[in-house]
């Protein structure tokens, strides 16, 4: 693979594409190609990224949306919603510390790979919050979906499909996302000597209020990693609260344990979820990372007897980072702790391992030929991105 | 008829006889939904009770190419469960068990047939409730909710259905049976639980359903502010948003729609306002006050004649019960009426009523105007006598013109009653035939036939094969100076 097309408008884009089915060639589909290490390494005889098909077209903050090109910086998108006390609810995570490149995140990129943040739980996800967008399809015609107002159920809801479709079905060329207030306050209260059985009852006990955005359980390491956590007995579960009054509610969630507790306030808690949120506890922990959705009552079961130091339990127990070069059966582990519930998905692996079809967690038979005749409507000639998540999507 | 026959003997084969319903009078149930101008006659109902029963109706049906009407509570407000005289209705209306009620895990898994208020009272008394909240919640069944994506009240906060789903069981038209999400978050791939949600019974049978819960607020108040006219209270509302604030709802009510909902319920609406606003702030105890505060400076603000704001439970509930009745306040003062269902962006709030106004001039019939002003939600109804003959049409003429106003001005065709049989013939105002061919591809890959919930949604059926072609425009080549693959 060696060039790269960098179309400036969605009909060059287009045209690359009808090109490419006409020539029997297959694409990489890039946006700043951050996430290139994530999935089934893809074999495609050039690369198309959108790059060039950038820049915030629409956003009143009055309306709670905005509407950008594919290729816009997320972090451009970021400064221009902070600059009206805004944000993305579903605060993106940023994997380009662990996965170590450099930060040319793309809206389109983030959305491709749905990588939802610690508010996921509360707030939704990525999915939550596309309203629309534009795209070329695999078979090179450029069509839209969705709309950019918040309420809207007219025809089928193609942004959830394109959401976490790493590329195989479209090229997203203009997407319109939803955007909320930015809370007055952040705090955060850190629990110390805890253990993750107790992640939950923690919660629950301080969630009444309906102020807690985050909830996370930070190993001993990840607890002395960072100077903010000072701790004396980690590991450590963190709790956050945001909203006009979140301080005074994460001081008085003090009062319910009897054990050593800390609270942050905005500026640090800021800090600490971001760290949080980008996984930078894990970036020199192994090779291996897998992240792991799952109920929240299956996390303990599914943690036993692995080292702390090598996991981060966000979205109040509901999803596992973690960081493991020992070989563990990941898939068998989630069966013995969840049943049919959950998913493993290999975020960062070894070329090696990022060929065969256990990247992307197995789907039954009924699911994986539905998933596959979705594939061949959008993109029949398998020129975009093909293999990226299973052998043939 | 004897096609009828046929069909009707063999599902009696997979379910128990009486749970196929053909004689006429039995059938007259059926024909119509919630959009009650359209009636059709199907040729049979089928009730399985289990999911098994639902794969092989489905199996047989698609066998033998009949077409299927899914139907939940029959509540559509856009003729979504409106039968076919050449299809059968596949009722949910046994599918009535909560299975599973998973507090720790923050969900219940029930069948479809399930009523929207049944999971929350279900969960009531554990302090935790099921969000998405339409209006005609006590009849309409969860399964219906995730084919329409129902919303409600309370979606500007916390969603709609499809943000508050998280599995489901399905049965495809080939009797396969699918299992989606679970009690985790996120799809392992494609969104397929995504794509399914909203698609009005086109694509699958829905069998069990994976729900979020939520614990019910600290705290719930609500502020009722009088306007004299539109354009003051279209002000408050981006006022309100404006501040940084997301209330629980924040709902609108024009002239003619106090006065129809006051004359019915006394829900003690100041009768002159030519505008009202409900807002509700919900939270911690502290939050409310402080959102309450501020929602009450800024409707001041912004010209508020009046506004008070709930002391007690039974006051806030009171506020509510006019909006919640508006439609059949309506109901009470025209003999028919038809409530459309667009969106705009905000900002264009008042332009749009002005609008309205005059499309409502034009035509002669009265509108009353309803709608979620925090999202830009309109439901516009249109007073009307189907008695007198030609005024349905004009009805439909006006509903349209507002809708097509509605895509003009950035907005859509529904915001949460589904495209149905009502808008289908609109979608080309908002879609191209490209965007539309693109839609129908998702649509064959579930149902290459299109055997499930045929004339709804789109103006056009084109065959799958046909589809399924590839139209390559060679010639325009975007980078001349690169060699080519």
């Amino acid at each position: 693979m060696g060039l790269t097309f960098q179309p400036t408008t969605d009909t060059d884009l287009s045209g690359v594409i009808q090109d490419a089915i006409a020539n029997g060639t297959r694409l990489e589909v890039c946006g700043g190609g951050t996430k290139r290490a994530i999935g089934r390494a893809v074999h495609t005889d050039a690369c198309v990224t959108v790059q060039s098909i950038a820049g915030i077209t629409d956003y009143d903050p009055t309306e709670l949306v905005v509407t950008a090109g594919a290729g816009t910086p997320v972090r451009e998108l970021t400064a221009a919603m902070a600059a009206e006390s805004q944000h993305f609810a579903f605060e993106p995570r940023n994997l380009c510390g662990l996965l170590g490149v450099e930060d040319h995140e793309t809206i389109g990129g983030l959305i491709a790979a749905n990588l939802s943040g610690p508010r996921r739980f509360t707030a939704g996800g990525i999915r939550d919050h596309v309203l629309g967008f534009q795209a070329v399809s695999g078979r090179g015609e450029l069509f839209k979906s969705g709309g950019r107002v918040v309420k809207n159920v007219t025809g089928y809801d193609l942004s959830k499909l394109v959401t976490g479709s790493f590329g195989t079905l479209a090229v997203l060329t203009e997407v319109s996302l939803r955007v909320v207030p930015r809370p007055r306050e952040v705090g955060t209260l850190l629990i110390g000597a805890t253990t993750i059985d107790d992640m939950r009852g923690h919660i629950d006990a301080v969630s009444a209020s309906g102020s807690v955005t985050g909830a996370a359980f930070l190993s001993r390491r990840c607890v002395s990693a960072t100077s903010d956590l000072d701790l004396s007995n980690g590991p450590a579960l963190a709790i956050r609260f945001e909203g006009d009054t979140a301080l005074s509610a994460a001081r008085a969630a003090r009062d319910v344990f009897s054990v050593e507790t800390k609270v942050l306030e905005t500026g640090q808690s800021t800090g600490l979820w971001e760290q949080i949120r980008d996984l930078r506890f894990l970036v020199e922990k192994g090779v291996d990372l897998w992240r792991i959705s799952l109920p929240r009552t299956s996390t303990p079961t599914f943690v036993k007897n692995l080292d702390e130091a090598h996991f981060i339990a966000d979205w109040a127990g509901g999803q596992i980072w973690l960081a493991d070069s020992s070989g563990l059966d990941i898939r068998l582990r989630l069966k013995e702790a969840a049943g049919q519930d959950g998913h493993a998905t290999l975020i960062r692996a070894k070329d090696s391992q990022r060929t065969d079809d256990s990247v992307f967690h197995p789907q039954s038979a009924p699911v994986a030929a539905l998933s596959q005749r979705i594939k061949h409507h959008f993109d029949p000639k398998g020129v975009l991105n093909p293999g990226r998540m299973y052998a043939d999507i | 008829m004897a096609r009828q026959a046929e069909i009707v003997a063999a599902l009696r084969t997979i379910v128990a006889p009486d749970s196929v319903i053909a004689d006429r009078t039995g059938l007259k149930v059926y024909e119509t939904d919630g959009l009650t101008a359209y009636r059709q006659t199907p040729l049979a109902v089928v009730l399985p009770a289990t999911t098994d029963e639902v794969s092989r109706v489905l199996a047989y049906c698609h066998a033998h190419g009949v077409k299927v009407v899914p139907r939940g509570g029959g509540t559509s407000l856009s003729g979504g469960a409106l039968p076919l005289t050449d299809g059968i209705v596949l009722s949910t209306a046994k599918f009535k068990q909560i299975l599973d009620v998973d507090l720790a895990n923050r969900c219940a898994v029930v069948q479809p047939g399930v009523t929207n208020l049944a999971i929350t009272e279900a969960v009531a008394d554990d302090g935790f409730y099921y969000a998405p909240d339409p209006s005609s919640q006590i009849a309409c069944t969860i399964g219906g909710n995730v084919a329409e994506n129902a919303g409600g009240v309370h979606c500007l906060k916390y969603g709609l259905t499809t943000n508050n789903l998280l599995g489901l069981e399905a049965v495809l038209i080939t009797g396969e049976v699918i299992r989606l999400g679970g009690k985790h978050l996120d799809s392992e791939a494609y969104d397929l639980l995504g794509v399914i949600t909203g698609s009005e019974g086109l694509l699958c049978v829905v069998t069990e359903v994976t729900v979020r819960l939520l614990q019910n607020p600290q705290a719930v108040q609500a502020v009722l502010a009088a306007f004299p006219n539109n354009t003051q209270a279209g002000d408050c509302v981006a006022g309100i948003i404006g501040a940084g604030l997301i209330p629980a709802g924040m709902e609108m009510m024009d002239g003619p729609a106090i006065a129809a909902a006051e004359d019915f319920c006394h829900a003690g609406y100041p009768l002159g306002a030519g505008a009202l606003l409900i807002i509700e702030v919900d939270g911690s105890v502290e939050d409310v006050a402080a959102g309450i505060a501020r929602v009450s400076e800024i409707a001041k603000a912004c010209g508020a004649t009046e506004t008070r704001t709930s002391r007690t439970e039974e006051e806030r509930l009171t506020f509510w019960s006019g909006r919640k009745n508006a439609f059949p306040a309506i109901g009470r003062i025209s003999p028919d009426y038809y409530v459309m269902d667009g969106t705009i962006p905000r900002r264009r709030l008042s332009e749009m009523l002005a609008h309205i106004s005059a499309l409502s001039a034009q035509s002669g019939l009265a509108v009353a105007n309803v709608f979620h002003a925090g999202d830009g939600n309109l439901h516009p109804m249109i007073m009307y006598d189907s008695g007198v003959p030609g005024e349905l049409e004009r009805a439909e003429a006006l509903g349209a013109d507002i809708l097509k106003a509605c895509v003009r001005m950035g907005g859509v065709l529904t915001g949460e009653h589904g495209v149905g049989v009502e808008k289908r013939d609109l979608m080309g105002v908002m879609f191209d035939p490209v965007d539309l061919d693109h839609q129908q591809r998702l649509k064959c890959a579930f149902d290459a036939d299109g055997l499930l919930n045929p004339g709804k949604v789109f103006p056009t059926l084109h065959r799958c094969a046909e589809l399924g072609r590839l139209h390559v425009h060679r010639g325009q080549v975007p980078f001349p100076d690169l060699p080519r693959f």
